[in-house]
């Protein structure tokens, strides 16, 4: 049972150079109840995914070039606005990278939660302002009546990030987009918002997709996970088999450039080269220049996306 | 190499005093690398920038290669900023959008008066870029042109311009992607064996610093939790605040069980730091005269220090 579907998915934005397409026929499944991890380097098409479920790419410069995001038995992409705006922080919230830039600096944090219930929910202001105390009381924000009525600015990092998850979570979303919502706090609050998170699926049996770059965060949280490199999905499988298991040298690479946990190397390994222009890509496999497995047949035809073992999928002509 | 005695750094404002940095002391060896751990407003990043003298200390003693150097004036470290450097967080606010790469590079050269020959200087830049990884075609080019990693490479190529011997790392691969990452600290470790640097790695990645480091330093609200040994650290912490921030580092493993020691709440505001000793507000086993008596950094074993009530 899929919460939501991302099929054959396609975005593209028009530059002054041309046209980018930052995805490319990207598809994958968000099971109900579960955590689907997406990684991935900057400007690989994580956050172009994210805002297209919630359907916020701006166009223009972005349109929808291709495929169908099915949520429920509808496809987003051709809702109605109206529609959109009825399910967008109601039944599909987002969790933002900088809580910061995202909450209005203007009112204060209670009433920013509030407008989201009463506008959703058809409930009278003041319900929605003790609703709001009560969300902040679950995300463990202290005295949480007396910081309804604080600014953003009065706050720190991590409550601001707890007050962006109670906003998220205020109308009991079934599928939870979070977009780096941890990169920019400090390990021991990172670890709180995690297990706050995991806590609130185990409660009301929302779908997480988890959007980030930290492989660490992944191995504690996710189910399954799905790798993208230079918008293209390159592998996904359950979280066991990426760890344990990876066939694409992208994947393995960006296992190995962490830090061992156990054992010491001398030396971290790399992925040699950069991240290729999206308006040059070169024919053929679009990891090519950086790969250590790359054949002939990588640099004339780009490989699909097959799948390897079962549940095991992966774009490479010579995987590991 | 360098030595810290009980270094002392206060900001005032008008209502208020925080003491960013209150009473750390430690020594640097040459050629290893001291790692600087702690959350963010711990006051790690004032500490490196009070050894290099960009902030002038309140209190303390810096000496660096054997001579005390807490108080002098500009005209006299500047012969003395050449042996030590920084790098920066962040790479894209670090260099000059205006200036191409070889000036940028150049001007560190003529500040100090180096290489005053036109064709000389132009080999030295030309050499440094390549130290560092760089094609010499790319030295006509300009900052926005480049990707993170290579601006950090950049930035690392105009530090290393004069030949430094010490260099405070500070967040030098937090900003960067996991890939590029690898790829500059792997740089930095080559360029330490190469030159025999010697550096301060502030950073919040236990994992980086674990990796780099020779020996690391646990900082809380101004002051030393611990000190020793990198391995000895991570594989036998025994402050209760080093034990949970190595508990909360997400391990790359789904098979791992993790057993987390919880820190309930948030560091406290510096502006207002608890009595006793700091950590007491957080600490899982906190007992009643930690919340009056400041614990002393005390030696226990051979070349570690913590400094907590539960020891000795």
């Amino acid at each position: 049972m899929n919460s939501c579907l991302i099929d054959n998915l396609s975005v593209e934005f028009k530059t002054d150079n041309g046209i980018i397409r930052a995805i490319d026929g990207v598809s994958f499944a968000i099971p109900k109840g579960k955590t689907v991890g997406l990684v991935g380097e900057s400007g690989c098409g994580k956050s172009v995914t994210a805002l297209s479920i919630m359907r916020l790419i701006k166009s223009p410069p972005g349109h929808y070039a291709d495929g169908r995001i099915i949520y429920g038995d509808e496809d987003l992409l051709t809702l109605p606005e109206s529609n959109m705006r009825h399910l967008r922080g109601n039944r599909i919230s987002m969790i933002f990278q900088e809580p910061m830039t995202s909450l209005n600096p203007v009112f204060t944090v209670g009433n920013q939660i509030a407008e989201s219930i009463c506008l959703h929910q058809n409930v009278k202001r003041k319900e929605g302002l003790e609703r709001a105390i009560h969300m902040l009381d679950l995300v463990g924000i202290p005295s949480s009546r007396e910081r309804a009525k604080s600014y953003p600015h009065e706050l720190s990092g991590g409550m601001r990030q707890r007050v962006m998850i109670a906003m998220a979570l205020a109308c009991d979303p079934d599928l939870l987009i979070a977009d780096e919502p941890t990169t920019a706090l400090d390990v021991t609050i990172q670890a709180q918002i995690m297990e706050l998170m995991q806590k609130l699926q185990d409660e009301i049996g929302m779908s997480i997709l988890l959007i980030t770059h930290d492989l660490g965060v992944v191995a504690g949280t996710c189910s399954e996970v799905v790798v993208m490199y230079a918008g293209r999905v390159v592998e996904k499988a359950d979280v066991h088999t990426i760890f344990n298991a990876p066939k694409h040298p992208y994947t393995v690479g960006l296992l190995n450039s962490m830090p061992g946990v156990k054992h010491k190397e001398k030396r971290l390994k790399t992925i040699p080269g950069l991240v290729p222009d999206l308006l040059h890509l070169p024919q053929g496999c679009r990891f090519q220049d950086r790969c250590d497995h790359v054949i002939n047949k990588c640099r004339q035809i780009e490989p699909e996306l097959t799948e390897q073992a079962p549940e095991h999928w992966a774009r490479c002509y010579n995987p590991y | 190499m360098l030595s810290l005695n009980d270094l002392k750094m206060h900001f005032k404002s008008r209502h208020h005093i925080v003491k960013a940095v209150d009473g750390v002391s430690f020594d640097i060896a040459e050629g290893e690398t001291l790692g600087l751990v702690g959350e963010s407003g711990c006051g790690k990043s004032t500490l490196g920038r009070c050894i290099l003298r960009l902030y002038e200390p309140t209190a303390g003693k810096i000496e660096f290669e054997g001579r005390d150097i807490t108080h002098l004036k500009s005209r006299q470290l500047n012969p003395i900023r050449r042996r030590m450097q920084i790098i920066f967080q962040d790479p894209y606010a670090s260099l000059n959008p205006r200036m191409s790469i070889d000036n940028i590079i150049k001007e560190a050269l003529q500040i100090h008066g180096l290489f005053p020959n036109k064709k000389e200087r132009e080999e030295r830049v030309a050499e440094l870029i390549s130290l560092v990884g760089l094609r010499p075609e790319v030295l006509s080019r300009y900052p926005h042109e480049f990707s993170g990693g290579q601006r950090q490479r950049i930035g690392i190529a105009r530090v290393l311009a004069i030949e430094p011997r010490f260099i405070v790392c500070d967040e030098p691969v937090s900003a960067l992607d996991v890939s590029i990452q690898a790829q500059i600290v792997n740089l930095l470790q080559d360029l330490q064996e190469k030159l025999k640097l010697t550096y301060l790695f502030i950073a919040h990645d236990l994992m980086i610093v674990k990796h780099i480091s020779t020996r690391i330093a646990v900082m809380y609200l101004g002051n030393l939790a611990e000190i020793g040994p990198s391995n000895q650290i991570y594989e036998d912490p025994k402050h209760p605040y080093t034990q949970a921030l190595l508990s909360a580092v997400p391990v790359p493993d789904p098979g791992a069980k993790k057993q987390r020691i919880k820190l309930t709440g948030e560091l406290p505001s510096p502006l207002n730091p608890p009595a006793g000793c700091k950590f007491h507000t957080r600490c899982p086993y906190v007992m009643p005269h930690c919340k009056t008596i400041v614990p002393p950094l005390i030696q226990l074993g051979k070349d570690r220090k913590v400094a907590c009530h539960l020891y000795p």
